[in-house]
């Protein structure tokens, strides 16, 4: 009809009305106004069901299936773990876009651009702060994922494609933690991920390894080469990777169907396009709820976390000529530093990892058990949770405390104070380290309760170590505390003694600390927003 | 376990409104604190690199300018000091126009690699990684910060407290002589009288401070086996052997010649060439003489 | 890598879930054309269109098979009374039909106290007297409904606050002693005298222009196409070589095709924490008075005051 007889016909406001419902349900790709409406109240749909059409004629929802089996809805069947591994991706691409507008991977402003987002740009280090979270957290859900699909035996016939590409992005994922580790060239960046390239040296033949290891860090030594190809590797060829195998995974997913309890599916079962009528959940507007619904709570809970409770660490800047004490990898790979301790680098780092990744992807093909039950399953469901034990004792022993320690005096001072990081003088502040020469031997009340832990502390590691080792006896342990200078204490460790063959031996370090300068541990909650939280409430003038 | 798992869609709707509105209030939080948060951070930053600086002073420059910053006679300047952070103290009496962070960090990464004219002993070694040194561009940053961060204290130095060492013979650089004189169109102004003219003779006390032999060679302590100076010989106990040094040479002779002409004789296990070899153009005869008496007296 | 073994496994699979499902085999096997799975599901649904009559009973034999799924049944079964497909005929029956289900449904609800899921059925009962009320088409709100619209409005926020956040991480940000930011030149003191010829800052991009009523910074751009006008100590003027603009020593239009005076930028007076700063008027901006030879002069120029037209110049050539 045209514009006018439509206006003479319904009024002007009916006209209007009439083209707002006709833009409504093109731009919706065939849910009309009315239809939204009865959607969004609860009413079961029309014959034909215009809520299909946005699946079938829109771009955005043609990949979402029209309805789901009622089984696969339920949220402790999956968990909608695989869900959030996407949301977590799109996460982390748009907080990485929004970082790279005031970060150059050059070496000789990687760490100043750091400090920068951290000092002079609003929600720099909200957003910083996101995007590490993010990172660890899609490492650990995407693992959780992996989990759940094994415990549940989705990987099963037909499913073994969808399996192969799960692991693909789970390798991914960890390249793209890792690459996105050395970016902000500080001291952790650099020695993680120099351990981490020296391992891909060890694969042979050593002309690959060494190759590897060259081509990944474009120079001998991580520089300013490194740095810029893990940056292109980190925003560019990873993410295409990544959302090129996410497209084939999720497709082989709707294909197949998310899979179903194992008591209502066999395996060889066709539960996807099969669905009986009194089991269809539709997408519009069940299941959009329900995702939103999660992914809603989620982002408050992330973004609780990355407000009050974490902090992205940054440590002292790069220093090519010296590796910090107690270098740890990201805990990722705890698994893999703790196997580094124990064999050498090709067996732990190339070998193990190597027929790790080759069994992952080989367990659909090797499991020829015909049932998804849980109790017919007894084999792979032990062995499963007996992997996951040895993973976990093998991150214990990546951490530092295992068979990487020094002398007891140096551990003594790098619990308490070390060189990169927060440890307990820090977390207590300039504010409480009150000026003189203190020691372990002294039985002396201290007036200020967090230095009296302090000394505590300091005296119950030098009993303890003096207890355990043979060669460090009678060992007394003084603190000294000057003012070096305005706003700025010396912190002086000194240890002292008797080795087996009762020689005595001292240990010296100074640091320095700034009435100014605070630390955060990386988990754990950020004194200083609470302050804020009772300035604003109370503003103080 | 099911209890928590919600089925109503009202329940997930209203989750998801509280999820929303928790954000949102949550991010005007931090909109809210993020310029307290800035300058926090700000302070943060700048107070690490004094700590950062704290360990590189230590460990670099502590030995010559003292770790309290107060400088040793002869050797390096003190810079905990009140002379040092005021305009009309060492930044005007070097002719240095720019800011007093520009000049330690320029003084820092270039070093002082010539001694010619110099007061100061010792040459101060070239830190900057531009002119080949070992420190990077943010650890000259780092030194110069902790540096600064005496300004406090110094500028609450009383006079007496001060442990400036003052500029002796500070000749005017080149770029305050007019063009004219530099064209040769008007003649240089002429040069002060220096204290070298005759009839102006320094007592050896102060020459051994302002010549700079404190800087390497101690007076006070003997020359032994067990304790042999690390640069210079130590004159201690000069007397008791310049006369058998080199053969034919008093002890007076000795000495003279070690301070006109020290390349001549080099006591072994010390290099040639880092004994200044001018000492005759800057003191005068009767000077020098008056030296060598006082060296060689037991009871200075 | 079909083998027979595999292909037996899988057989007799299918076979023992169709049998447990009641329905037959074929129904186990996957589709011919996967490619069609889309359209399969949509022709599916669509199918209903001339079967009308099949889905009622297919959801009455549902309904009457009291399965413990009602949340489903309670959507399929009262549609059948609102299908807008030619099925007038069958319209009573179907709403007999439809209300017996419907009550069936809620009985099954009601009564399905022991049925293995019972939060399934307390939620179906909310939801049913959620649906109830409004009947479809209706211009009335349900609670359902409004609550969504406060969920997308609460998203929208969010998003919009988003937005925000974004903004201010985006914008760029000015370091003093940068273009964009402040320039601490010194004590007024170290200003030139007010006969002086003006002391061009590259750094800041401007002009210190000292006048009686207190010292200018001219942006160094010219207002009209964006050239560097140069300073004619000859002329005693600014004048720009692009195309001719020219501006007296305090920045004000004399002639040229520029459309208005120089920009400025703000300069602040500090005295003993006293602030004094340009201020704009008609005639143009005004200058802050210099309190003493000790006021700190900064340049900001991150803050700029148009020029005024240039036919408002007092100093325009005539002509």
């Amino acid at each position: 009809m045209g514009v006018q007889q439509e206006i003479r016909e319904k009024g002007l406001l009916g006209a209007v009305a009439g083209i707002g419902d006709d833009v409504f349900t093109r731009v919706t790709a065939g849910i009309s106004v009315g239809e939204f409406r009865r959607m969004l109240q609860g009413e079961a749909p029309g014959r034909p069901n215009p809520r299909l059409k946005p699946h079938s004629e829109a771009f955005l929802l043609h990949i979402k299936p029209t309805y789901y089996h009622e089984s696969a809805t339920r949220f402790n069947h999956t968990f909608r773990l695989g869900l959030l591994s996407t949301y977590l991706f799109l996460i982390e691409t748009i907080t990485g876009l929004l970082l790279m507008i005031w970060y150059a991977p050059a070496p000789e402003r990687a760490y100043a651009d750091m400090i920068g987002l951290l000092t002079n740009v609003p929600f720099g280090q909200f957003l910083r702060d996101l995007h590490r979270l993010g990172a660890e957290a899609m490492v650990a859900i995407v693992t959780l994922h992996m989990v759940r699909v094994y415990l549940t035996g989705s990987y099963k016939p037909p499913r073994q494609f969808t399996w192969f590409t799960g692991v693909v992005l789970l390798v991914v994922t960890l390249f793209l933690s890792f690459s996105g580790y050395l970016l902000p060239w500080d001291q952790l960046s650099l020695w993680a991920v120099t351990i981490g390239t020296s391992m891909a040296e060890a694969v042979p033949p050593a002309i690959v390894g060494e190759t590897v290891n060259l081509l990944a860090r474009g120079a001998p030594d991580i520089g300013a080469n490194g740095l810029l190809r893990f940056y292109l590797l980190h925003v560019i060829f990873l993410p295409l990777v990544l959302i090129l195998f996410f497209f084939v995974h999720y497709y082989k997913v709707v294909h197949f169907g998310i899979s179903l309890p194992a008591d209502e599916e066999e395996i060889g079962e066709d539960t996807a396009s099969r669905i009986p009528a009194a089991k269809r959940v539709y997408y519009l507007p069940d299941v959009a709820i329900d995702e939103l619904s999660f992914l809603t709570v989620f982002t408050m809970i992330t973004i609780l976390l990355t407000v009050f409770f974490f902090q992205a660490p940054l440590e002292h800047i790069a220093n090519p000529q010296s590796t910090p004490l107690h270098t740890v990898a990201p805990w990722y790979f705890y698994w893999l530093q703790g196997m580094l301790k124990i064999a050498d680098k090709f067996i732990a780092g190339v070998a193990v990892p190597g027929i790790l990744l080759v069994l992952l992807v080989a367990i659909p093909y090797l499991d020829k058990n015909p049932s998804r039950r849980g109790r017919d399953r007894r084999v792979a469901i032990v062995s499963g949770i007996i992997a996951g034990m040895v993973m976990l004792i093998l991150g214990w022993m990546g951490t530092p405390k295992y068979a990487v320690q020094g002398a007891p005096s140096i551990e003594i001072v790098q619990e308490l104070m070390p060189e990169e990081g927060s440890g307990l003088v820090r977390e207590i502040g300039y504010a409480h380290l009150p000026l003189g020469v203190y020691s372990t031997d002294d039985h002396t009340k201290y007036d200020d309760p967090q230095f009296a832990e302090l000394m505590h502390e300091y005296t119950a590691a030098v009993l303890h170590f003096d207890e355990q080792e043979n060669d460090f006896n009678g060992a007394r342990g003084q603190l000294t505390i000057t003012q070096d200078q305005p706003g700025l204490k010396k912190i002086n460790w000194k240890i002292s003694w008797y080795d087996a063959q009762s020689q005595k031996e001292v240990f010296q370090k100074a640091f320095w600390l700034h009435r100014d300068s605070f630390y955060w541990e990386q988990y754990g909650l950020k004194h200083k927003y609470l302050d804020y939280l009772s300035n604003l409430i109370s503003p103080k003038e | 376990m099911q209890g928590i798992f919600v089925k109503s869609p009202i329940l997930k709707i209203a989750l998801g409104i509280l999820g929303a509105l928790a954000s949102i209030i949550l991010l005007l939080f931090v909109l809210r604190t993020e310029d307290m948060r800035m300058a926090d951070q700000t302070v943060n930053w700048s107070a690490r690199k004094i700590e950062n600086g704290a360990i590189l002073f230590a460990n670099n420059c502590a030995k010559c300018h003292g770790p309290d910053g107060k400088g040793q006679l002869g050797v390096a300047p003190a810079l905990n000091s009140h002379y040092f952070f005021t305009k009309t103290g060492r930044l005007a009496d070097v002719g240095f126009v720019g800011s007093l962070e520009d000049y330690v960090r320029l003084t820092v990464a270039a070093g002082r690699p010539s001694k010619a004219n110099s007061q100061w002993a010792q040459r101060m070694p070239t830190w900057g990684s531009q002119f080949g040194g070992p420190l990077r561009d943010d650890q000259v940053v780092d030194v110069t910060k902790y540096v600064l961060n005496w300004r406090e204290d110094a500028l609450a130095q009383t006079p007496d407290e001060d442990p400036f060492q003052p500029f002796q013979d500070v000749k005017k650089p080149v770029g305050e002589q007019s063009l004219a004189v530099l064209m040769g169109a008007e003649p240089p102004p002429p040069v002060e009288k220096t204290a070298t003219e005759p009839g102006a003779v320094r007592p050896p006390a102060d020459l051994v401070t302002i010549m700079g032999c404190v800087g390497c060679h101690k007076l006070d302590q003997p020359q032994e086996e067990a304790n042999r100076g690390p640069i210079a010989p130590n004159l201690g106990n000069l007397a008791d052997h310049a006369g058998t040094r080199v053969d034919g040479l008093s002890a007076e002779e000795y000495v003279y010649q070690s301070i006109t002409d020290p390349g001549a004789f080099v006591v072994e296990g010390y290099n040639n060439g880092i004994m200044p070899q001018d000492f005759a153009t800057k003191m005068s005869e009767e000077e020098i003489r008056g030296l060598v008496d006082w060296l060689l007296n037991g009871k200075r | 890598m079909a083998n027979e073994l595999w292909q037996q496994r899988v057989q007799r699979a299918q076979e023992a879930a169709a049998a447990r499902l009641g329905v037959d085999v074929s129904v186990m096997r996957p589709p011919r054309s996967p490619s069609a799975e889309g359209s399969a599901q949509e022709g599916k649904e669509a199918a209903p269109e001339p079967t009308v009559p099949a889905v009622v009973t297919e959801a009455e034999a549902v309904v009457e098979a009291v399965e413990p799924v009602t949340q489903v049944v309670t959507k399929t079964a009262p549609r059948p009374a609102k299908v807008q497909t030619a099925s007038a005929g069958n319209a009573a029956a179907d709403r007999v039909a439809a209300a017996k289900a419907r009550a069936a449904a809620k009985a099954a609800a009601n009564s399905a106290s022991a049925a293995p899921k019972p939060a399934t059925s307390r939620a179906t009962a909310a939801k049913t007297k959620a649906a109830a009320p409004a009947a479809v088409g209706q211009p009335g709100m349900n609670r359902r409904e409004f609550v969504t619209y406060a969920w997308a409005a609460a998203l929208g926020l969010l998003t919009l606050e988003g937005g925000l956040a974004t903004y201010q991480f985006m914008y760029p940000r000015f370091k003093a002693g940068e273009f964009g930011g402040k320039f601490d030149i010194g004590v007024a003191s170290a200003v030139p005298p007010t006969d002086a010829p003006p002391k061009p800052a590259p750094a800041g991009k401007y002009w210190l222009v000292n006048t009686d009523a207190g010292p200018k910074a001219l942006y160094m751009v010219c207002t009209h196409l964006g050239c560097l006008y140069k300073w004619a100590p000859s002329n005693n003027r600014f004048e720009c070589p692009c195309h001719g603009s020219k501006y007296t020593r305090e920045g004000f239009y004399i002639e040229g095709p520029t459309p208005r005076s120089l920009d400025q930028f703000i300069v602040e007076v500090v005295d003993d924490g006293n602030t004094a700063v340009t201020t704009d008027s008609d005639k143009g901006a005004v200058p802050p008075p210099v309190s003493s030879p000790n006021a700190e002069i900064i340049i900001n120029t991150g803050k700029k005051i148009l020029g005024k037209p240039s036919s408002e110049s007092p100093f325009r050539a005539a002509g």
